[in-house]
């Protein structure tokens, strides 16, 4: 690596000798919070680039002459400024954009246009805390249930936050908190998310075709980044909802800025309020809290130092009768993180990171007389560097490499009957890319990533392309591929929903290969019609070597042995629909899919559709802006019913010495649930109480009150077997308040 | 136009959406084996039904196989053995001829033919014999129930071609009072003569293990035992356990043309009797 960089600078050095060079960061005018993805470009040279995620651009190679250099980012006013390079070879401009223009049309096209000219991104949602906060939902806003509304994107039911992404399991996104990896991104057993909208300043997801800077799933890259903080004044910011208290603070410290921000459930303290946490039908006591920093320190021009942490935990307590059944749940995340950002030249950009995260939960209690104990962590200690060189304006070129020691582990103790895994491998990539902007019309990208896992000893090889036609000036082609692998693997020992706190995470041993998918996404985007944006895509996806809980009683240590090893394929097609100006303003998601797996030894060996497989999925989102106080959303949710297995005949065991009633399966996921259907409304308003900014809202959840399916429940207590709909949530209003001081 | 475009072809996916082909699954009348040979023994049973409709009551006299002809060959050792038919006990088979005993580590197919011509048939390996060999209760002693300390240690000699060890315990007092359980709500005493209940899921290879106050029913005389169970029965019983509730889960069945499971054990010699007082 070291011998790269030298290279790297020594080349940046001499590059940037012949011609001029434009660089700087893109921040936010009111509080200097970095701007990635604003595009800078220069009038009348059809050159230009995008900024990093840390807010970076460079442009080389400029000719003598004067310019107009042009900077556009969605929601943000267009800004320009004049150049000369006959004078200055070597510039350096940072560039302050205002988010004034919010609302005005002409602007956002514009951004808008030149967003999807330079990206050869495919299957990309990036969504910003502001829009995930206008979602109707149920409690608060939730970055999880927002992607779940978008196309490709799906969810096994209303109550889960886990994401299947084009016919992945919920295990195959890696899910990235500032550049840190969170294993059991969920509280309340699935039904929020770790990541405090409050915190967040931009969501990015890749739903196929990701760049060779991201390894280690199949499926996706789900990029959260949290807000830096305000460099230029302190404020904060409180809020109420019916599930929690809210309360974010940031400001300007030294050359830098500082953001915290934290939340907790009052279910437990209202529960003990009522006194209904004792006696015979005693109320569990449950709570989860969290809580997010960031300090951001300037050392100079060129060098940066972030420090970035989050940690959370749930805690369920729950006891019946004179503690005769007791059981303590504690689970959460802990997530840190140094990173130090160095410009080595106007040319070189560096990011080093060292990261630590870990998720661990601990289930004990006392059953029956018998104490048990179960407690799973997984630790990730990383190490990465990521470099952006900015050879030429054609040629953007970035290598990495990432190494992570994890640490995991699973305890099991029954009456002091112990039962331990523990495996610690060891993971290292490379990766190297080059974007290549071919002519105004074609660019492409070419990427390779090599992957090795101590424990097995393979090393893997995942080559990336993306390439993007311009048409015309609205419309854009992109065809994307890609190789992607896993080594490790989600046990979803709790739930087949999504993220349950009993997941286990687990190494793959030396029997067995890594898991392995490949995806070829055509899409097209185009922003033809005024103030709409388009979008189609379709993809194909194999997969190889994926795996499957068995879920049967076993105490093997033998991980080859937990697992089903076989095969799969998704493929479908997606449409997406943006008008983001005026008052009216929204979305049409709809999604068009088929997903199979085959393993050998279930469903006869014959191909089948597993549960997440889904047809149809339709999404209609709109606000309306009445005027500068009231806003209403609404949100309407059309999909077809999810699969299940039916029964095929019944007998009652004798075998084990009871009679036990047994429900013979049919095809496996070979029935559905009627199609799933919901309405959610919302209303904001701004207020001002005691001189404070703030606002309220109303929303209604499930407006018509019409119960969906979430499962077949066959009771085998009853002959004849009683077969039954258990329904989801019904209509659930709920408020909250918001204040900024 | 080319709004006119783009509606027609969204219209026409989600006509080709709405064209689920979800197959329509019905009643699948099968046979069902359950059948489970011990070392040092005849053949006790092999009971046979068939499948019932899920929304049907289900009585397995109803479904009882009465008239198919079944026969229990060694592959390895000098066996034949056609069972009888039991009129007492609808669907049940066994071997009327007392010499005819199951050898440990030989393996033995099971051959059924129905009257309507069905075939089924399904191979077990008996596990070898071995022993009890440590407690740290002994025989007939009385033992205190005393919350979150287990109640035995037991450890035995290794046996082969088994897929786990049940530990297992017998009641053996039908009047004897539940041991009290909060999660149990019925606390009436048991309708038959002896009620067992085992632990699932030990390791292949442990030989050793404790009991749990969770494995004890009653009060009273309660009966000790280990059994070397063949991978199939190991696989049953894994996936039965697992299969119940929720949703519906395949269990792999080792009876080819069939449901169900045919197994064999082996006892360890020695059993331990205690007599369990509040």
């Amino acid at each position: 690596m070291k011998i790269i960089l030298t290279f790297l600078i020594l080349t940046s050095s001499v590059l940037a000798q012949q011609k001029a060079i434009l660089s700087g960061f893109v921040r936010d005018k009111a509080n200097k919070e970095s701007l990635p993805y604003a595009s800078v470009s220069i009038k009348g040279l059809k050159i230009g680039t995008a900024t990093n995620i840390e807010g970076y651009y460079a442009i080389p190679n400029i000719p003598e002459g004067e310019y107009d250099v042009v900077v556009t980012l969605l929601g943000y006013q267009t800004w320009s400024f004049v150049i000369d390079t006959r004078t200055n070879k070597r510039i350096v401009q940072d560039i302050l954009l205002s988010d004034e223009a919010l609302q005005v049309s002409e602007v956002l096209i514009e951004a808008e246009k030149d967003e999807e000219k330079r990206s050869t991104q495919t299957g990309r949602i990036v969504l910003q805390a502001r829009d995930i906060a206008q979602l109707p939902t149920i409690g608060e806003a939730d970055v999880f249930r927002a992607l779940q509304m978008m196309p490709g994107v799906k969810a096994t039911s209303e109550i889960s936050t886990g994401l299947n992404i084009r016919g992945g399991s919920t295990d195959q996104n890696l899910i990235l908190l500032d550049g840190t990896v969170v294993y059991n991104p969920s509280h309340l057993f699935g039904f929020f998310s770790t990541f405090n909208n409050d915190a967040i300043k931009d969501i990015d997801l890749m739903k196929g075709g990701f760049p060779a800077e991201y390894g280690g799933r199949l499926s996706s890259v789900l990029n959260v980044t949290n807000i830096d903080g305000d460099r230029v004044s302190t404020h904060g910011k409180a809020s109420i909802s019916l599930l929690s208290t809210r309360v974010t603070g940031e400001g300007p410290i030294g050359n830098g800025s500082w953001f915290l921000s934290g939340r907790r459930t009052y279910f437990d303290q209202l529960v003990k309020f009522a006194g209904l946490d004792t006696g015979k039908d005693a109320i569990p006591l449950y709570f989860f809290y969290d809580a997010n920093a960031k300090l951001n320190q300037d050392i100079g021009e060129d060098d940066k130092l972030s420090f970035v942490g989050y940690f959370g935990d749930d805690d369920l307590t729950y006891a019946i009768g004179n503690n005769e059944l007791e059981l303590n749940m504690l689970w959460g995340n802990r997530t840190g993180a140094i990173k130090w950002t160095h410009v080595f030249s106007q040319t070189l950009f560096s990011n080093f990171t060292a990261s630590y995260s870990t998720y661990k939960a601990t289930i004990g209690g006392d059953f029956g007389g018998s104490g048990f104990s179960n407690t799973n962590s997984v630790q990730d200690y990383s190490l990465r560097a990521d470099v952006d060189f900015f050879a030429t304006n054609d040629h953007l070129v970035k290598l990495g490499v990432w190494w992570s020691q994890y640490d995991i582990q699973y305890r099991e103790s029954f009456d002091g009957d112990p039962y331990l895994f523990h495996e610690r491998p060891a993971q290292i990539s490379f990766y190297g890319q080059d974007e290549w902007s071919i002519n105004e019309r074609w660019k492409t990208q070419f990427g390779y990533r090599v992957e090795y896992q101590d424990l097995t000893k393979h090393v893997t090889h995942g080559p990336r392309f993306n390439l993007r036609y311009n048409i015309d000036e609205y419309s854009t082609v992109k065809f994307a591929s890609g190789v992607y692998y896993q080594f490790l693997n989600a046990v979803p020992a709790g739930s087949d929903n999504g993220f349950s706190p009993f997941d286990i995470w687990v190494p793959i041993n030396e029997k067995m290969n890594p898991s392995r998918s490949a995806d070829f996404v055509l899409g097209y985007d185009t922003k033809y019609f005024e103030d709409y944006k388009l979008s189609f895509e379709t993809y194909y996806k194999f997969y190889n070597d994926v795996l499957l809980f068995k879920r049967e009683i076993t105490q093997t240590l033998n991980v080859d042995e937990l697992f089903h090893v076989g095969s799969g394929r998704s493929y479908g097609f997606e449409f997406f629909a943006q008008k983001q100006a005026g008052n009216l303003t929204g979305m049409i998601g709809y999604t068009l899919a088929w997903t199979y797996r085959t393993f050998d030894a279930l469903n006869d060996g014959k191909e089948f559709m597993p549960k997440f497989d889904r047809r149809n999925d339709l999404t209609i989102a709109a606000n309306y802006q009445f005027n500068e106080l009231w806003k209403i959303s609404s949100v309407f949710t059309f999909a077809t019913g999810q699969s299940y297995t039916p029964a095929s005949g019944i007998y009652q065991d004798v075998s084990t010495g009871n009679t036990q009633t047994v429900i013979v399966p049919g095809s496996l996921y070979s029935k559905r649930l009627l199609p799933y259907h919901r309405w959610d409304l919302s209303i904001h308003k701004k207020i001002t109480l005691f001189d404070l900014d703030g606002s309220w809202y109303f929303q209604v959840f499930n407006v018509y009150n019409y119960r969906n399916i979430w499962f077949k429940n066959f009771d085998y207590s009853k002959n004849p077997v009683e077969v039954t709909n258990v329904k989801l949530l019904p209509i659930i209003p709920s408020l909250g308040v918001e204040f900024k001081f | 136009m080319k709004n006119v475009l783009y509606s027609l072809i969204l219209i026409s996916l989600a006509i080709v959406g709405c064209d689920e082909s979800a197959s329509s699954v019905s009643y699948n009348k099968q046979i069902v084996v359950t059948g489970l040979i011990e070392a040092g023994r005849s053949v006790d049973t092999v009971k046979l039904v068939y499948t019932g409709e899920v929304d049907k009551v289900y009585t397995p006299a109803a479904y009882a196989i009465t008239n198919a002809v079944v026969r229990i060959v060694g592959t390895d050792v000098a066996y034949i053995d056609t069972l009888v038919h039991d009129p007492l006990n609808p669907g049940r088979y066994y071997s009327n001829d007392t010499t005819k005993i199951i050898q440990a580590t030989k393996t033995y197919k099971l051959e059924i033919k129905t009257a309507d011509g069905s075939s089924v048939s399904a191979v077990a390996t008996v596990p070898d014999t071995f022993s009890m060999i440590y407690s740290t209760i002994v025989d007939n002693s009385t033992v205190h129930y005393n919350t979150g300390t287990p109640v035995n240690f037991f450890a035995w000699t290794p046996s082969r071609f088994h897929g786990t060890y049940l530990p297992t315990v017998w009641s053996m007092d039908s009047a004897a009072p539940r041991i009290p359980k909060s999660f149990i709500k019925d606390t009436t005493a048991f309708p038959t003569p002896e009620k067992i209940s085992y632990r699932i899921g030990l390791p292949k290879e442990q030989t050793y293990t404790e009991l749990p106050w969770i494995f004890l029913t009653y009060f009273g005389k309660n009966r000790f035992e280990i059994y070397a169970v063949d991978e199939n029965y190991t696989r049953f019983l894994n996936q039965f356990a697992a299969a119940q509730g929720g949703e519906l889960r395949e269990i792999r069945y080792n009876v080819q043309g069939g449901l169900g499971v045919f197994g064999a054990r082996t006892r360890a010699k020695g059993s331990i009797t205690a007599y369990i007082i509040p």
